[in-house]
Parts: C-alpha cells; sequence; structure tokens
C-alpha cells in the first residue's frame, strides 16, 4: 500500500498524496523502451523522486502537530530512478516504512484512498503534489512509471491533472491544493494525435459550494520545468520554501501560509532563482482559486530573504550596510564591504536599512524596509558626496 | 482615535481608478485590514489600537507602496513608491499589428495607433468600435520583432496594451500587458495573472461593489459589458456560489459584445444547478460560436466547460464540433497573462512553439532603447569594407572621441517621428579639452549634414574633424573649416533624419602610445 | 558540441572571455543604419539569408533547398540544417538536444564521406531517395540518425555532464532535437518562400552591412583603446586575463589551445606578438579573422615597415606560439588569408558548399569534426 502516515480521525486535517515518478520503464532508457516517437523522446529522471520524498517528509516532520490543519495522512508513490526493483524508503515516527513505485494501478488505489479520506470533513486540506514527466496539449498528462506500456493506448497509465481537478470538485473536502511538479510543453507529436486521453481517474461532477482550489504549475504552458539530478526541482524548493513561511500573512496573532499566498510565494522564489545566472528559467502559474484558507500555520517568525543594495549600484560595493529592526533597535544583519547586492535572510518585520560609506565618497543614508514575506527587494538613493 | 487619512502620489492615473490593493499592518506584521487604492481619494482608516502602523502595497507593475505612522499623532500618511529596479533598455526593433475577424476570416485591420512610448515600452491602442456596432468588438493585438516569438493577445477593442522589450539573457520575450482602457479590471487582472490572489480579490471585491452599485443595464456599451464580464470572473474564482440572479441577467446583456460573457454564464449555471452539466451546455456553445474570449484563463474556462458537458452527453455532435474548433486554441493559448495570450503566426493558426512571423504590412514599426522613435525603412545599403579599414588606419594619430547628438527638433507624423535637428552633447573631458564655452549643433542641409561648432579656438578648431558611420556602412569625416564666425563642417549624410552618434577626431595631443 | 563530440569532455576546462562590453556599443543599437534589416528579418534570418545566398541555389523550390543541397554533398546540408536549427533553440536543452543529434549526424556524415560497406551506400541513398520535401527528409535523417546510434556503441552523449534536467519532453532524449531541425527545415522554407531570389542576395548584403558596422566599431574602438604595454586597454585586459589563466592552469601533457574568431584572432596576435609575448599558446586556430589584413594595413604594435624587405619576406612566428591555424572560408568577407604574410602559419580553406556566414560557423557539425581533424594530434 502507498499509505506511508495514517492518523484519520473525524476534525479537520491534512491529507496529502505525494508522487515522484523518476523512473520510466518504458521510456529512453527504461527497462523495455516503447516503439513510439513520443516515448523514445523522454527519459529518466533524476529529480521528481528526491523532490517527493523532500515533500512527504517535510509534512510527516513539521505537519503533524499543526494547530489547525493537522496532518492526517499521507499516500506517498515514488519510483525512484535506477533499476526496476530500487525503491525508497521514508523515516515516520521512528521507524523506516518501504515506499512503493508510482505505477498506475497503485496512484489510482491511492486517489481512490485519499478521496475517501477528504470526504470525512468538509475542513479538511487535500494537498497533491506530483513531480516527474508532464506534457500537454489543452490539458496537461501527468506521467506514471509504467507511461507507454502499449503504444496502442500511450496514455493509459497517465493522469490528466485538470480533469483530475474538475473531479476532486466533488468531493466535500473545502481546500484543495494541487502542486504540479512537471512541464508543460506540448511536443509536436501530440499536435498531430486526434485526442490524448490520460486518465481522470475521477469521474464525480461538482455538487454545492465549489472548493478553494488553486493548482500551482511548476511552469507556464507550453514550457519547461527544471530539477538537478539527484537533488531537488526549483519547484519543490520554491515549494517547500513556501510552505516554511515565503507563503505566509500574520492573522489572528499567528503567521499562516494560506491559499492565496502560497502560489505567489512560489512564482516569486522562481522569479528571482531565474536571475541567477546559469539557471533555467522557469516562472510558476497559479491557476484557480485562492481565497485565504490556511494550510498551515507556523511556529514562529518566517525568515524572508532580502535583496538589497544602493543606487546608484558603484555604491553598493563602497557601502556599510546595515538592518536593525525598528521594534527593539537591535542589529539584525551587517555587510561591512562586498560586491553586489546585499543578499540574506531576516526575521519578517519592519528594519532601518542603514548605509555608511568610510571613504565618504557618497553621503550616508537610510531607509525603512518592511521585510514582508516573500521577499524583500529595495534600493536606496544615496548621493555623491 | 481619529481616523488617519492614507494617501500616496497618483502621476498619470486617472481618479477614480483602482490601481492596487494595500494591507494595513501593525508593528507585528498582523493584518489589520485590506483595501483597495483609488486613485485621487485618499483612504480614511480608523485603527482602534496604538502602536507604530504600516501599510503596505505591491503593485502590478512592481512598483510598492510603503509608509509606517503612528496612529495617535499622525493625521494623515503619504505612501512613499519605490519603483522595481530598473531592467536595462535592450534596443530592439520591433512591430505591431492588429487584427479583425471578418465574414473571410481574420486579417489586418492596420488601425493599431502608438499612444505613449518610454525607453523599453510602447503603449499600443486598439480603436473602440463605433457606437451601435456589438459584433466586431473582439480583436486581436500581435507584437513581434528582434527574431523572437510575437505573441497574440485577445483584446476587446478600445483596449490599450503595453508591450515591454525583451530584456538580454534567457528571457528574452516580448511582454504584453493590459493596461486600459478600465485601469480598475486591468488592475484585477494582473495581479490574477501574478498569482497576487489576495490582491486580486480586494480589487475584485471592489469591483463588484461598483457595478452592484448600479441597476444592470439592458444594453450596456462595451466598457460596461468589460467590466461585468471581469467581475464575473471574480465571482467564480472566488467561489460565490449563488450570484444574484441580476448578474445572471448582466451577463446575458454583455453577451451581444464578449464571448467571455457566455462562457462565466455557463459556468454560474453550473454553480448554482445541482444537475449534470447539461443546464450550461447553451452557453458554452454560444460562447464557441461567439469566438475568442478575452480575459486571461478564459480560454481554459471554455475548453474545460465544454469537455465537461461532453463527458455527461457523449453524444452530442454540436459540442464535439465545438470542442474540435477551440482545441487548437487551447492547446496553443499562453495562460499566465492577464489576457487570453495566443502563440503561432496568425490568430486563424494557432500553435505552441516558438513562431517568429513576418509582420502584416499594415504593422506598425517602432523602435525601444534609450530613445524610442518610431521610423519607416529606406533602402538597403551596399558595402566597402577595405575603404573603412583605410580610412581608419590613416587617421588613427588622432583620438576618436564619441559624441552623443540630442535631438532638439523633432517632426512627428502620425505614429512616426524624425529628428530634424539636434545639438552634440559633449562629456567634461571633452570639454577640457576644447574649451569650456565649445557648442555644436547639427542640422539637415541640402549638401547634407551641417555641424556647427562654437566657442573652440580657432587654430583648434581648424584641426578637428567629425565623422559619422552612415547606413551605406561607410564611415565618413570631415574637416572643420571657418564659415563666418562659426565654424562648420558638412558630411555627406544622406539618410533621413539624423545619426545619433557622431565621433570627433581631435589631434594629438602630447605623445601618442608607441607604434613600433 | 564540444561535450558531445569529444569523450571525457569533462577533463578540458573552456574558459570563455566576453569582451562585447569594452567594444564597439553603437549606443543606439544599429539606430545609425536603416531599420530594414531589423524589421523585415529577424535576426536569426539573417545568418540564414546569408547561408541560402551563398549556396547559389535560392531559385530552389522553398521547400527543397535541403534535398537539393544533399543530393550533392549530405554533410553540408546537415551543416545548413544544423545553423537554420539552431535559430529555433530556446534554452541550453534544446541546444544540447541539437547538439548531441548533430554529434551524431556528423560522424554519421563522416561514416558516409568515407565510404561504407556497398550495404550502408545503398541504404544511405535509399532513406534519402525516399523524401520529396525537406521536412520529409529531416524526419527520416532523424529515423535513420537515431536507428544508426542504436546500432552500435559510439562517443556517449554526456548528459551527466547538464546539470538541469527538463520535466518533459526533452529529458535527456532527440525529440526536442528532431522537432527543432523539423523547425529549422520550415524556416528555411519560409525564407526562401518570403524573400525570393535576388531580394535574398540583396539582403544578404544588407545584414552583411549591418554586421560590417557593428564589426568596424569594434574594429575603432580596439585601435583607439589599446593602450600600452604598461597600460592595456580594457579589452586586451580581459584577453590577456584569460590566457594567463589558461596558462596557470596548464598541467604536464596538456595543450592550450585557443580558438579565436574573427576580431579575437586579431588582438590574440597583438597581444601574443607585442603585449605579452611571455605567454605560451600550443595551437591558435583563427577563424574568420582579419590578422592577414591588419598586418597588411601594419595596425598591430609590433607591425614594422621593414616587413616584407631584404630581411624578411614574412613577419616571423611568435615566440610564445606553437602551431597556427588560420581558417577561413572564400564566401565569408570578413576573412584573411595570412599564409604569404606570416611564418608558421597554415590556412585552411574551409571546404565549402559556402554555407555559412561570418558567425555560423561553430553551429555546424562538421566544422568541429574537420578542424578536430586537422589539429590532429598534438605534439
Amino acid at each position: 500500500m502507498t499509505t506511508v502516515f495514517d492518523r484519520t480521525d473525524g476534525v479537520a486535517q491534512t491529507h496529502a498524496l505525494v508522487i515522484g515518478v523518476g523512473r520510466y520503464r518504458h521510456l529512453h532508457g527504461g527497462a523495455r523502451p516503447a516503439d513510439d516517437a513520443l516515448a523514445r523522446s523522454l527519459g529518466q529522471l533524476g529529480s521528481p523522486a528526491t523532490s517527493a520524498l523532500a515533500v512527504a517528509r517535510f509534512l510527516v516532520d513539521e505537519h503533524v502537530t499543526d494547530p489547525e490543519v493537522p496532518l492526517g495522512s499521507v499516500e506517498l508513490a515514488v519510483s525512484p530512478a535506477g533499476p526496476v526493483d530500487a525503491a525508497s524508503e521514508i523515516e515516520v515516527g521512528g521507524g523506516r516504512v518501504p515506499v512503493e513505485p508510482a505505477t498506475f494501478a497503485r496512484v489510482r488505489d491511492a486517489v481512490d484512498r485519499w478521496f475517501s479520506r477528504c470526504q470525512r470533513h468538509t475542513g479538511n486540506v487535500a494537498f497533491l503534489y506530483f513531480s516527474g514527466h508532464g506534457v500537454a496539449r489543452e490539458h496537461v498528462a501527468l506521467l506514471l512509471e509504467d507511461f507507454a506500456e502499449r503504444p496502442q493506448e500511450l496514455f493509459e497509465h497517465a493522469v490528466d491533472l485538470e480533469a483530475l481537478h474538475l473531479g476532486m470538485a466533488a468531493c466535500r473536502a473545502s481546500t484543495q491544493c494541487f502542486f504540479v511538479d512537471a512541464c508543460r510543453s506540448v511536443p509536436p507529436a501530440l499536435l498531430e494525435r486526434r485526442e490524448v486521453r490520460a486518465r481522470a481517474l475521477l469521474d464525480g461532477w461538482h455538487r454545492g459550494p465549489r472548493p478553494d482550489a488553486p493548482i500551482v504549475y511548476a511552469t507556464g504552458h507550453d514550457e519547461k520545468a527544471f530539477g538537478r539530478p539527484g537533488g531537488l526541482t526549483r519547484y519543490a524548493d520554491a515549494l517547500l520554501r513556501a510552505l516554511h513561511g515565503l507563503g505566509a500573512r500574520r492573522e489572528k496573532g499567528a503567521w499562516r501560509v494560506t491559499t492565496d499566498q502560497v502560489g505567489l510565494a512560489v512564482a516569486e522564489v522562481l522569479r528571482h532563482g531565474n536571475e541567477v545566472p546559469g539557471t533555467p528559467v522557469q516562472h510558476a502559474q497559479v491557476v484557480g482559486s485562492g481565497r485565504g484558507s490556511v494550510l498551515r500555520v507556523l511556529p514562529g517568525v518566517p525568515g524572508v530573504p532580502f535583496r538589497l543594495g544602493c543606487d546608484p549600484a558603484a555604491a553598493t560595493d563602497a557601502a556599510s550596510m546595515r538592518l536593525i529592526a525598528l521594534r527593539d533597535g537591535r542589529l539584525a544583519d551587517h555587510r561591512d564591504g562586498g560586491s553586489g547586492d546585499w543578499l540574506g535572510e531576516v526575521a519578517a518585520g519592519a528594519y532601518d536599512f542603514q548605509v555608511h560609506f568610510e571613504r565618504r565618497d557618497f553621503r550616508d543614508g537610510r531607509l525603512e524596509v518592511v521585510a514582508y514575506p516573500p521577499w524583500l527587494d529595495d534600493l536606496l538613493p544615496v548621493e555623491p558626496a | 482615535m481619529s481616523p488617519v487619512e492614507i494617501g500616496w502620489e497618483a502621476a498619470g492615473q486617472r481618479p477614480g481608478d483602482v490601481i492596487g490593493a494595500a494591507e494595513l499592518l501593525d508593528e507585528h506584521l498582523e493584518l489589520l485590514e485590506r483595501f483597495p487604492l483609488v486613485a485621487g481619494v485618499t483612504r480614511s482608516i480608523e485603527v482602534g489600537r496604538a502602536g507604530r502602523c504600516l501599510v503596505h502595497a505591491r503593485l502590478p507593475s512592481g512598483t510598492t507602496l510603503l509608509a509606517s505612522f503612528d496612529p495617535v499623532s499622525d493625521r494623515t500618511v503619504t505612501l512613499r513608491a519605490r519603483p522595481p529596479r530598473p531592467r536595462p533598455a535592450e534596443p530592439v526593433a520591433g512591430w505591431a499589428a492588429a487584427w479583425r475577424r471578418g465574414p473571410d476570416g481574420w486579417a489586418p485591420s492596420g488601425d493599431l495607433g502608438i499612444v505613449g512610448s518610454e525607453p523599453d515600452r510602447v503603449l499600443l491602442e486598439v480603436p473602440p468600435v463605433p457606437s451601435g456596432v456589438t459584433t466586431d468588438a473582439v480583436r486581436v493585438v500581435q507584437v513581434g520583432g528582434g527574431g523572437l516569438a510575437a505573441p497574440m493577445a485577445v483584446v476587446a477593442a478600445g483596449s490599450v496594451v503595453e508591450a515591454t522589450a525583451p530584456q538580454a539573457g534567457p528571457e528574452r520575450a516580448w511582454r504584453l500587458r493590459l493596461v486600459g482602457p478600465d485601469a480598475t479590471c486591468a488592475t484585477l487582472l494582473e495581479y490574477a495573472a501574478a498569482g497576487d490572489l489576495a490582491a486580486a480579490a480586494v480589487v475584485g471585491d471592489e469591483l463588484v461593489r461598483r457595478i452592484e452599485a448600479q441597476p444592470a443595464s439592458l444594453a450596456p456599451d462595451l466598457g460596461e459589458a468589460f467590466r461585468v464580464v471581469v467581475a464575473a470572473y471574480h465571482l467564480l474564482r472566488v467561489g460565490d456560489e449563488a450570484p444574484q440572479d441580476a448578474w445572471g441577467e448582466r451577463l446575458a446583456s454583455a453577451a451581444s459584445w464578449l464571448p467571455d460573457a457566455s462562457l462565466l454564464a455557463g459556468w454560474l449555471a453550473l454553480a448554482r444547478s445541482r444537475d449534470e452539466p447539461e443546464s450550461a451546455r447553451g452557453h458554452f456553445l454560444d460562447a464557441a460560436r461567439r469566438g475568442l474570449p478575452v480575459v486571461g484563463g478564459s480560454l481554459r474556462l471554455l475548453f474545460d466547460g465544454l469537455w465537461l458537458v461532453n463527458r455527461a452527453r457523449p453524444w452530442d455532435e454540436d459540442v464535439q464540433v465545438a470542442l474540435a474548433r477551440v482545441r487548437p486554441y487551447a492547446a496553443a493559448a499562453a495562460m499566465a497573462a492577464s489576457m487570453t495570450l495566443l502563440r503561432g503566426r496568425r490568430p486563424d493558426r494557432p500553435s505552441p512553439g516558438p513562431a517568429a512571423p513576418e509582420p502584416p504590412g499594415s504593422a506598425v514599426r517602432f523602435f525601444l532603447g534609450p530613445r524610442p522613435v518610431a521610423r519607416r525603412s529606406p533602402e538597403p545599403p551596399a558595402l566597402d569594407l577595405g575603404t573603412l579599414l583605410r580610412d581608419a588606419a590613416r587617421r588613427l594619430g588622432s583620438t576618436l572621441v564619441a559624441v552623443r547628438l540630442v535631438p532638439t527638433a523633432v517632426r512627428q507624423t502620425g505614429a512616426r517621428m524624425t529628428v530634424q535637428a539636434g545639438r552634440l552633447d559633449f562629456e567634461p573631458g571633452l570639454l577640457r579639452r576644447l574649451g569650456g564655452d565649445a557648442q555644436a549643433s547639427v542640422a539637415r542641409s541640402r549638401a547634407g549634414l551641417r555641424v556647427t561648432l562654437g566657442g573652440v579656438e580657432p587654430g583648434l578648431a581648424a584641426r578637428l574633424q567629425v565623422g559619422t558611420v552612415s547606413g551605406t556602412g561607410e564611415l565618413m569625416l570631415a574637416r572643420f573649416e571657418p564659415a563666418g564666425r562659426a565654424t562648420v563642417a558638412v558630411l555627406a549624410w544622406t539618410d533621413a533624419g539624423l545619426p545619433d552618434q557622431l565621433v570627433l577626431l581631435l589631434p594629438p595631443s602630447g605623445p601618442q602610445p608607441g607604434r613600433t | 558540441m564540444l561535450p558531445a563530440v569529444v569523450p571525457d569532455s569533462d577533463a578540458i576546462q573552456i574558459l570563455n572571455p566576453l569582451w562585447g562590453q569594452h567594444g564597439a556599443r553603437l549606443r543606439w543599437g544599429h539606430r545609425s543604419l536603416p531599420a530594414a534589416e531589423f524589421e523585415s528579418l529577424g535576426a536569426v534570418e539573417e545568418a540564414l539569408a546569408v547561408a541560402v545566398a551563398s549556396t547559389g541555389r535560392p531559385s530552389s523550390a522553398p521547400d527543397r533547398l535541403l534535398l537539393e543541397t544533399a543530393r550533392g554533398s549530405v554533410v553540408d546540408a546537415v551543416d545548413l540544417l544544423w545553423t537554420a536549427a539552431g535559430a529555433e533553440a530556446r534554452d541550453g536543452s534544446d541546444a544540447g538536444s541539437l547538439a548531441e543529434l548533430g554529434a551524431w549526424a556528423a560522424a554519421y556524415g563522416q561514416q558516409a564521406e568515407a565510404g561504407e560497406p556497398a550495404a550502408g551506400e545503398r541504404g544511405r541513398r535509399a532513406w534519402l531517395a525516399g523524401a520529396t520535401t525537406d521536412e520529409e527528409l529531416v524526419l527520416r535523417l532523424y529515423d535513420e540518425l537515431v536507428a544508426w546510434r542504436d546500432s552500435r556503441p559510439g562517443p556517449a552523449a554526456a548528459p551527466a555532464s547538464r546539470s538541469w534536467e527538463a520535466l518533459g519532453a526533452a529529458g535527456g532524449g532527440l525529440l526536442d532535437a528532431r522537432d527543432l531541425l523539423v523547425g529549422g527545415a520550415r524556416r528555411l522554407r519560409r525564407l526562401l518562400a518570403d524573400v525570393a531570389g535576388p531580394r535574398l542576395v540583396a539582403a544578404a548584403r544588407r545584414i552583411a552591412a549591418a554586421r560590417t558596422s557593428l564589426f568596424l566599431g569594434d574594429v575603432l574602438a580596439y585601435l583607439a583603446h589599446r593602450g600600452t604595454r604598461e597600460q592595456p586597454g580594457a579589452v586586451l585586459g580581459e584577453i590577456v586575463a584569460a590566457l594567463e589563466v589558461a596558462n596557470r592552469r596548464r598541467g604536464p601533457g596538456e595543450p592550450v589551445i585557443v580558438v579565436a574568431h574573427s576580431m579575437g584572432g586579431n588582438i590574440v596576435y597583438d597581444v601574443l606578438s607585442y603585449f605579452r609575448p611571455d605567454l605560451r599558446i600550443d595551437v591558435l586556430v583563427t577563424v574568420g579573422s582579419q590578422v592577414g589584413l591588419f598586418e597588411e594595413l601594419k595596425l598591430f604594435q609590433a607591425s614594422s615597415e621593414d616587413v616584407p624587405g631584404p630581411a624578411a619576406a614574412r613577419v616571423p612566428a611568435c615566440a610564445g606560439l606553437g602551431r597556427w591555424i588560420n581558417v577561413l572560408d572564400r564566401a565569408d568577407p570578413l576573412g584573411y588569408a595570412t599564409e604569404a604574410i606570416f611564418d608558421g602559419v597554415e590556412d585552411y580553406q574551409y571546404p565549402t558548399g559556402s554555407l555559412h556566414s561570418h558567425s555560423a560557423y561553430f553551429q555546424q557539425p562538421n566544422f568541429h569534426t574537420r578542424l578536430g581533424r586537422r589539429i590532429g594530434r598534438l605534439p
């Protein structure tokens, strides 16, 4: 069974379905490559398995004691790249639990269990994360380990994400998050087909109030998503950072990650990462609702990454810079000399950004800034002395 | 505690437009309130507690507005704007074309206008429909150039679209943004496209409130229809499951203008109905028949609506036909935008993947860079590399200084601007060599380009030369000769307009770098 | 393309000094040129227009240029196709796929040229003969290459050296390359259909002008700001720094090979002959450079009016330079010969179907293979 964590009971909980596919039996480099042009063009992946395990570990390690929607269950299916019998494990509650591979049959059963658990309480949060190959035409097809087993019915073992999203509207869980970590490129081979029939898995139609169900795609339509083989995908890294705090607002005394902030946080992390030279460009896209339902309550104050500097840019290198917390006057961070913008991370809050020039080629200056999730990005205009 | 008035500098904004969503935070960054920022209107805030407060807003343009205040002592607060980091303006030649759907299909309409420009962007306006005509409200604006893919934005007539130049590096692409004529709707759509759903909700609620403050009109104009459609998208997204019947009526009235209205009516019917999707069938078929919807994300909604109906009624041929027609558009749409954005070469041939088509003949051309100028294209040049290098070698005893030409007279006809005259911009180092009073002006004359130099000691002026590279790639140089009280050089310039840059050759002063 | 063509390329370090920011900046972006070049032909179509015009076949049916070229030489058709397809590549992983397939195409082409057993020969003609349009040719070529690759062990493409993978179409496979090639064929067809015959040649001249004005600017800027031995200019500084690093990292038995294109070749020669004669380069390859012309104009710092003269008929070789190969193509207006002017240099006429413009040398699979063979075994 793909269930690695189950404490379902009758209260509002988070029920997660986490899938990571790196091993594809019938694609290029697989055990039995299929005789199909599309299948030959796709290969094995080194990052989805690691990423899915990281997301599952986050949930298991840090979301069990959430005060509002604690973790109720995790369905986990991971196919790590490598030989067919390579398997993963995850540490849960002090013991190591084997993780089953993400074949279609297993994922279909996992979806059924996930759905029925989500059904049990309208306050439930349905959490879906998929990482692996994705191809798109009008809808995105998420490819599972045994995709292309029968070239005559190529998409028999692929999941139609948007159809799944539409079908989940019939589920009573009023909050549903779909985190899709896959490419959405439209290969010309797909355009030539009359139909691309990936599996919807859920037939239902929504009845009654529609859930708060955003989809956060890793990339735009007909664009690619990237990962480091053996490491995390760019999106998984951004998602974990968003869940850790960048997607949070403070309301009623606590910082909460909500459905209307989490997508923006992921998008901002990716956007800033795009500016690092050598990083393949990727832009997240948020579709659907996002009404502010709570996904997670943070245990403390989130750290907010910042990028600060001076205008003109030449002044930045000459400057000694400090961040002083406005509330208590504490020095939070400083940099005395460096090259380029000052990058760092500081606890969310209001700060006095102070800039001093030892060599007196510019006039000292200060600026009030707010480290507000997801990012603080500011420039202090300075004048020559 | 008395209320605090929050305001900000609203340069270039029309009073009444919602330009963004702001948050009021306490000193712990606790969210106290969210509110829309309305141009020309200060916001009155009651803060029922002591302690410093913050107002923070991120506008869709990337500008941040921020201010902190003490609710006890401060009565008015002005938000300070922090613009986003400047992007280097890459010089690029672009083109833009408007398309219109006629009885024979899509064709270039040749009526797109440039209504504004900045170094890195240009504002394009689709002319509004003449009054009384409702069938022609949907247009396509296509922008391309620089060898890049040319996205096509589906917009309502009368829209203003901002095209931003491609940046250098891996992000090279034309970016299109809806900015008008309804800035409130544009703000809402831009927030949604960026994923800032919280801010979008604030603006959406305000838009809904404004619409509901008026009775539903039976014959709205296109602007009103567009507002209704955008507000209805917002209602659909925030899941207001039982919008009043008045919205159904509003959408029905708007449907004669925009396919989005039928599409939304279909989805609202689905939201209301607890039956299978047949109830929405008529609306979706109507939308598909009317054409391309304009709001960002709507194409996917249209496809999904038809897909649901098709699944419930697989025998329904009308639905299958409609699906087949919509399918290629859904496959070619770039969704993360405030408008429906298509890829492909023409609106009737959408296809995913990069397509850098030739501009239609009626396309308007523009040039972005440090100073944008829209211009025509003259004749192709010939080439003489040997002459160039020989000339250059002979003159290398001199010092070459590039000098910028600042236009002082520009003639504009329609979308075209030609520079008629200018002055040379001497940097301090050059002024030190020429003398502090040196100045020069440039104008076209019958003989070519006339450069008039003043304030330079005549002995020095006689040893100066000025040059430029012509459109044919030839380096042309001329000496300064006395002409009355001034010193003049004439370059054999035959191209249209003026060059942007000239080269001054200064005689050697002191020892030269050794050559052998 | 290097990683795909050369095994163990991880062991090779590649430095790419860029000095564009110090060179000519037409600060208003070629505004001194009429905008036509940029409006009617995209920057990419430029290279293609010149390439196609120089085949002498612009009157081909728009969708058969490759076919007709291939009938003369498959290798030339491959080079032209890859130049066109290179324009379709959108990012690093696209370029990587294309390069990988290009390496196979080059190897396949070389084998075909070298004369495979009769069966292979017949087989080659067979797949070629069945195609009636360029797109068909591309699809058949792709299938043929994949089948050929699968049937033999060979230089492994090096996906491990790519540090990012894409979670979708492009994941280590070659279908992306096929799509790019089809796109390239379509691009050629559009170019020929939209810009017919004489206009194509005129276009080629226009483009050459645009390129040349920037190039000229580079020349003037370099010559004006070259500086002295004591105070070298910015451009020189960058190049010298890179050469110093290369020298420092030189390990035992590891040669330093410098490949210089166009103006870069002129600058490297200036460095080796005057500014830093102490630097050692084992092999210098100048591609499309004007070193000979510059010496004739006596533009180098070390240029002496006494050469040619009674003492020396040619400029003596630089002390620090091992072997020097100057690659030029008659069709490239910016490439000049050197053998008559310098000692110790070999001119290498690139065997032409004349299918490239000044900047397309490096995109062509066969350029690299041929150059590699020319350099041969290093001492």
